[in-house]
């Protein structure tokens, strides 16, 4: 049988499938941060890959969007980074105690399954989102707003999965900052 | 028999001969004679220090003295990969010790032993790496690994290992 229409290509990217593998559910707050840096590395090597697909003139658009993520991964950085202070302040205030993870392994048994559900349907809305800029149903503009809006609600979600305050304060944190630079 | 190891360690002690010959009496010479010592059998055994005092006509007790005070020197042996975590404050507070756990652990270090048996890894942690916001850090050789988790580790030195080889630097940071 003859196949009229192009392959679908998987956009999911070698960032993408590294990210799926190698970040599991976060049991710090240093895992959640950790978490919003390796997400901006992934959606900017998506914008990348759509700026090699793309025509000059929205080009430079992609290349901007791409630049803007590692501009959010230093703002995260710097979030995690204060955080760092605290518990380094924490720590020697209170004479070097052992400082164990606010998320025990058994609560991230039970989180990880919707943790996983809810980092793969966004990681699929990136590729759904990739497939319609690449088709031209879509405009970067347009795929930016989704993306952003995409990647709040995951944070939120996120968030929510845990009874830690820390832990869904920096969910927040990711929240606002994604919300301050869209 | 093969006695390659033997040839080996005597040319290795041909090369410390050469060495001492050239710096014979000369007092103030220690640390460039320790350094090629080094260099020649990749730590300062305990012969060498013998030989190094009767030849420069320095107490051991002085070179022994030395050789601990400088951390490039090493009494022991090391493995073929350098592994050095960083125990700063930071890593500390960050989980740095469950990732010492997780290297000791997969290369099979016990009782204080810093080299795994296959000589491919010499475990060296160290005060701090510079790298405090990506805390907790390591470097393998002069890469360097942020942001770890215990259960990165396996794969990370996988790919030191020569016996179990694994694919490309995904998390480093160098």
């Amino acid at each position: 049988m003859l196949m009229n229409t192009a392959p679908k290509i998987n956009y999911r990217t070698q960032a993408a499938n590294e990210l799926a593998e190698s970040t599991p559910c976060p049991r710090t707050v240093n895992d959640v941060y950790s978490l919003g840096v390796n997400l901006q590395y992934c959606i900017g090597a998506r914008y990348r890959e759509i700026a090699e697909l793309n025509q000059k003139e929205t080009r430079s658009d992609c290349i901007r969007l791409a630049e803007k993520q590692m501009e959010i991964k230093k703002r995260i950085d710097k979030a995690a980074g204060h955080q760092l202070n605290i518990l380094i302040q924490y720590f020697y205030e209170h004479g070097g105690p052992v400082i164990e993870d606010p998320v025990s392994e058994d609560t991230v048994k039970e989180i990880s399954p919707f943790y996983n559900r809810l980092m793969e349907n966004f990681l699929e809305s990136l590729d759904e989102v990739t497939e319609k800029v690449r088709c031209g149903e879509m405009s970067i503009g347009e795929m930016e707003t989704t993306i952003n809006r995409e990647l709040i609600s995951m944070f939120g979600a996120l968030g929510n999965l845990f009874m830690v305050n820390e832990m869904r304060k920096a969910f927040h944190d990711l929240v606002e900052i994604r919300e301050s630079t869209a | 028999m093969c006695n390659c190891g033997e040839s080996v360690r005597d040319q290795r002690y041909t090369a410390l001969e050469k060495t001492l010959s050239k710096y014979r009496h000369s007092t103030g010479k220690i640390i460039p004679v320790l350094q090629e010592i080094q260099d020649i059998f990749g730590y300062i055994p305990t012969d060498a220090i013998r030989e190094v005092s009767r030849e420069l006509k320095v107490p051991s007790s002085e070179i022994y003295g030395v050789v601990t005070f400088y951390g490039q020197f090493h009494l022991q042996a090391r493995g073929k990969n350098i592994i050095r975590v960083c125990t700063g404050t930071a890593c500390h507070v960050q989980g740095g010790g469950k990732i010492v756990e997780a290297i000791t652990g997969y290369l099979g270090l016990k009782d204080g032993k810093m080299t795994s048996d296959d000589m491919m890894f010499t475990l060296e942690p160290v005060a701090c790496l510079g790298a405090c916001g990506m805390a907790p850090v390591m470097m393998v050789n002069e890469d360097a690994y942020g942001r770890l988790t215990p259960d990165e580790i396996p794969a990370i030195l996988a790919r030191y290992d020569e016996n179990r080889k694994q694919g490309d630097d995904e998390k480093c940071i160098a």
